[in-house]
């Protein structure tokens, strides 16, 4: 009983800290007012109410605890002292943990961050092996043959449909649909967050019925739990919203997208393939299954390609198994490898956050040096009173704590901001993942941040305090000589920062001049008012019989939609992409060299397609409705004249290809400007273009399987993108259809990772300039403070407020200039390793001036404040303070 | 500032059983006890609020002593203490614990 009293006599002032110090001062007044009535004199009886206090809160309380909360109140007191300090200090220190956190929010969002699902590292998803390409498409009879192998709790099956026609509430719109089996959801062991999900029982009965994601669900129903039994109509048959799937989950693929699931037997309702048909028709279901519990991947992937060979496979020696491989961050997306175009670019960006925290780190070590200076006659008057030097040096690092929480906090604002600033030049799918950005995994990250950032700036301080001596301080009027050790290491601080903020200035000028001569470069095709849309008729009743006839029709109805000037179909346009095909070719009159490779590109078109996508005819004809039948013909570019038939007439010239069922003779019959088709960056090859009609009898061999629908257009695009779907929905219901796309959208898509790195340089430059200016204020005006008194003495020999300022600025420009000399051959360094990256600046030393003009201009600014102070100085009160 | 006074140990041992004796005539509030003490010290020990109070938070804290607001015969509002029972245990050891120190210092001193 008194046991627990006790215990809660002493908790009492860390839980009602108020009331507890009401009690304490009327219960002091009270003492004194008797006092006061007894003795109406007066008597020699004060007792310090201060010290009472303090001594009734360490009886009482937990000892440490209740001392941190008063060394927080000290430290807090004491940087509100000192307003410009903490400013400075928080926001070099926001900087430096800001540009991490937002950088970390990226890598962990785009590379690291799991499936939502429950243990997604458990998830694998079944690939071909073999000499081809990854292929992970099964049919419907090896996904049963191979649900019975071992080592997996369950393998379940995803089908796909493309884009699909929906009629959902008010939406009209075209989504994917994915084709589920009934074990799909409870082998990724997800729950509905409105209704159910779809289970075995709608895989047996084939109920048409469909769960939706979290996204459609906020479009079409506004939320509203009643979505739950409506009817949503798919390709024009009606389904049953069962149940919204849980917010975070987008989907198995990588880049997310997932909208509605239907059971896996009623794809077929929806232009999907029917999945019991059999035979190589139905190959297109991706299998997805949980590992085991003590099974390895590789133990998995035997397993199953033992399975896989005795019940599926070709009898063919060298025909492939089957593998497995983890997908815990989701399936990768063929047409988009996020690892390898971000990877590394962030991995980079990361490394050069941690430099721009180390310089923060820096930055507050020579601030904090500056004010441990000032601060040493405080200390020594506190340790001569008999603190102790642990109770000092604890009390500095709290502070320094203190420092980086409000750093931390003001950084995670920071981040947030920063991401939202970059977000949207992430091509789309990346951009939804980055969306869900400062999660508990980036408050983690950064509390890890600027607890490292404490340890490394915050040793600056404690390293002085058990140092301070008590004598020097308080004799030598506060200009003690402890200072000339360091005065090297701040100074080449300084000189380091600026260095590395010419580096990043320089880098940050050739990325955004790069970006800029990539965005004005001319493609050799005119850069809007096209709007590309590709029709892959894999899978379905066209592929054998190839895509002419739709494509004719397509055309002829394209060309009758409002605002559209020219209709043309491709197998490849530029920038937006199309595969073409790439023949071996012997040029008349031309005679290769040795070993030289003789492939050479081509791509199918109809007439027209040059002037709807903007590529100039130099000379002959475009191709004719005429060709059609006739003798084999072609197209070749600029840099196909340049390199096989210079000097020579080309009209008229030949190319024999070894492609198609027999060999062709190609008459060259126009010329056409370069293009460039897959990368702004790169120069175009030669290549040659031949009539889409010819296609398949002349060169490939093949029926032509995908082609994309170019239209030129007279004003709104997206108006016309619209009408240009339903049209391609209507002609070819079960067509999967990609786009439309305007080809600005395209260009600005592949430019999304020089344009990631461009704002990101320019970020980063910016930041290192700021370091730099803090950090060069810092140490000037430092400095002012150390010399007022040489400052003093010389004014009151005669000089003039002009000569002490040119002191000071003297000091900034010799630390900028320094810097500049140690940064000059860095740049050049960085600049030869980044070369890849850059493109039309040749060597370019304008950005590397204009950062160095920058940095003068910086040490001007920073030098500005301390200057003044200087001129002021009064050498009467500079001198009496000795 | 929370420097570590030295602090006299005998001084506030005896500081506690004073307290602690004075507590064992009923319920009283601060300055009551402290005057009590002088009085009956024939105001030879002067008691500081500066140690009074400190020495009861301890007493408080130990679950020897307990305290409660009530109001005083002047209708203000004082915190009142009283000793607990495992404060009167103490105050019987603290008082022979007491009585052998002052045996061996008059001895010390050869008064006795």
């Amino acid at each position: 009983m008194s046991l627990l009293d006790a215990i809660r006599h002493r908790l009492r002032p860390l839980l009602r800290a108020r009331e507890f110090d009401r009690e304490t001062d009327e219960e002091f007044r009270h003492h004194l007012e008797l006092g006061a009535q007894e003795f109406p004199e007066g008597g020699p009886r004060f007792g310090s109410r201060a010290y009472y206090k303090e001594e009734r809160r360490r009886m009482t309380t937990l000892g440490w605890l209740d001392v941190l909360g008063q060394d927080l109140r000290y430290a807090w007191r004491s940087l509100r002292r000192t307003p410009g300090f903490t400013t400075v200090a928080v926001l070099s220190l926001a900087i430096g943990i800001g540009a991490n956190s937002a950088i970390f929010s990226l890598i962990y969002s785009i590379l690291l961050r799991p499936l939502p699902v429950s243990h997604p590292e458990r998830l694998v998803l079944v690939q071909h092996s073999g000499p081809d390409l990854p292929n992970d498409e099964f049919s419907y009879n090896e996904y049963r043959s191979l649900g019975a192998s071992a080592g997996l709790t369950s393998l379940t099956a995803l089908g796909g449909t493309g884009h699909v026609p929906i009629v959902a509430g008010p939406v009209h719109d075209a989504v994917g649909v994915d084709g589920v089996d009934g074990n799909f959801f409870p082998t990724l062991g997800l729950a509905a967050q409105v209704g159910r999900l779809i289970d075995p029982e709608d895989e047996r009965t084939r109920a048409p019925v469909a769960v939706i994601s979290d996204g459609l669900w906020a479009e079409s129903f506004h939320r509203a739990p009643a979505a739950v039994g409506s009817p949503i109509t798919l390709r024009g048959a009606v389904f049953t919203v069962i149940g919204v799937a849980p917010k975070s989950f987008q989907g198995l693929a990588y880049d997310g997208g997932f909208a509605v699931a239907i059971p896996l037997g009623t794809q077929a309702l929806v232009g999907g393939t029917p999945v019991e048909t059999g035979g190589a028709d139905s190959a297109a279901l991706q299998l997805v299954g949980r590992l085991a519990d003590g099974v390895t991947l590789a133990g998995a992937g035997t397993r199953l390609d033992a399975t896989y060979r005795s019940c599926c496979a070709p009898a063919a020696p060298d025909a492939g198994g089957v593998q497995v491989t983890g997908i815990a961050h989701g399936i990768p997306s063929w047409k988009f490898d996020v690892q390898a175009l971000f990877g590394r670019l962030l991995l980079e960006l990361l490394g050069a956050a941690g430099v721009v925290l180390l310089a923060a780190c820096a930055n507050l070590g020579t601030l904090l040096l500056a004010r441990a200076s000032a601060r040493e006659r405080e200390l020594a008057v506190r340790l001569s009173l008999g603190a102790s030097r642990g109770r000092l040096a604890g009390q500095l690092l709290v502070e320094s704590g203190l420092l980086a929480g409000l750093g931390a906090a003001a950084g995670l604002l920071l981040a947030h901001w920063a991401l939202r600033l970059i977000a949207h030049q992430l091509p789309g799918p990346v951009e939804d993942r980055a969306g869900l950005a400062v999660t508990g995994e980036v408050l983690l990250f950064t509390a890890a941040v600027a607890l490292l950032s404490v340890i490394l700036f915050g040793a600056v301080p404690l390293w002085r305090a058990t140092r301070t001596g008590l004598v020097g301080p308080l004799n030598e009027g506060g200009r003690a000589a402890t200072a000339r050790g360091a005065g090297w290491l701040d100074r080449s601080i300084v000189v380091a920062q600026i260095a590395l903020a010419l580096v990043l200035l320089n880098g940050a000028g050739l990325f955004v001049a790069t970006l800029r001569n990539l965005r004005s470069v001319s493609g050799g095709f005119s850069p809007e008012r096209h709007v590309s849309i590709e029709l892959d008729s894999r899978g379905t009743s066209y592929e054998s019989g190839g895509l002419a006839a739709l494509g004719d029709r397509l055309l002829a109805r394209a060309g009758r939609i409002q605002g559209v000037r020219s209709a043309a179909l491709s197998e490849a346009v530029p920038i937006f992409g199309g595969r073409g095909l790439n023949p071996v070719v012997s040029v008349e009159g031309y005679t290769p060299r040795q070993d030289e490779n003789m492939q050479c590109w081509f791509d199918p078109v109809t007439p027209g397609f040059f002037s709807t996508v903007g590529i100039a005819l130099r000379q002959g004809r475009d191709f004719t409705d005429g060709d059609r039948g006739a003798a084999p013909v072609a197209i070749v570019n600029e840099a196909f004249v340049r390199q096989y038939l210079s000097g020579r007439n080309p009209l008229g010239a030949t190319i024999r290809t070894a492609g198609g069922r027999d060999t062709s003779i190609l008459q060259i019959v126009g010329v056409v400007g370069d293009a460039r088709f897959t990368d702004l960056q790169v120069p175009a090859a030669p290549m040659a273009y031949l009539p889409l009609a010819q296609f398949q009898r002349i060169v490939s061999g093949r029926p032509l399987a995908v082609v994309t629908l170019t239209v030129r257009t007279a004003g709104d695009d997206r108006a016309l993108s619209a009408a240009l779907r339903n049209a391609v929905f209507d002609e070819a219901p079960a067509v999967q259809a990609y786009g439309p796309e305007s080809i600005e959208a395209s260009i600005d898509a592949s430019l999304s990772r020089q344009t990631l790195t461009a704002e990101l340089a320019a970020l980063f430059g910016a930041v290192a300039l700021i370091l730099a200016a803090i950090g060069l204020y810092g140490v000037v005006s430092y400095r002012v403070a150390r010399r007022t008194r040489e400052i003093g003495v010389r004014m009151a020999l005669g000089a003039a407020a002009p000569a002490v300022v040119w002191l000071v600025f003297r000091q900034a420009l010799v630390l900028v200039s320094l810097g500049v000399l140690v940064g000059v051959p860095l740049a050049f360094g960085i600049g030869r390793m980044i070369a890849a990256e850059l493109y039309g600046l040749g060597r370019n030393p304008f950005f590397l001036l204009g950062a160095g003009v920058l940095l003068l201009g910086v040490a001007v600014v920073a030098s500005a404040l301390p200057a003044r102070r200087a001129a002021r100085v009064d050498p009467l009160i500079a001198l009496r303070a000795e | 500032m929370t420097d570590r006074r030295p602090r006299n140990e005998l001084l506030a041992g005896t500081m506690d059983l004073l307290i602690l004796q004075t507590l064992t005539l009923g319920a009283l509030h601060g300055y009551a006890i402290a005057r009590h003490i002088e009085r009956r010290s024939q105001d030879t020990l002067r008691v500081e609020q500066g140690s009074l109070y400190p020495a009861l938070e301890r007493l408080q804290a130990k679950g020897w002593v307990t305290s409660a607001w009530a109001k005083s015969p002047t209708g203000r509002r004082a915190r009142y203490y009283t000793i607990t029972a495992s404060g009167r245990k103490r105050l019987g050891q603290k008082i022979s614990a007491f009585d052998q120190l002052a045996l061996a210092v008059s001895r010390v001193l050869g008064r006795a």
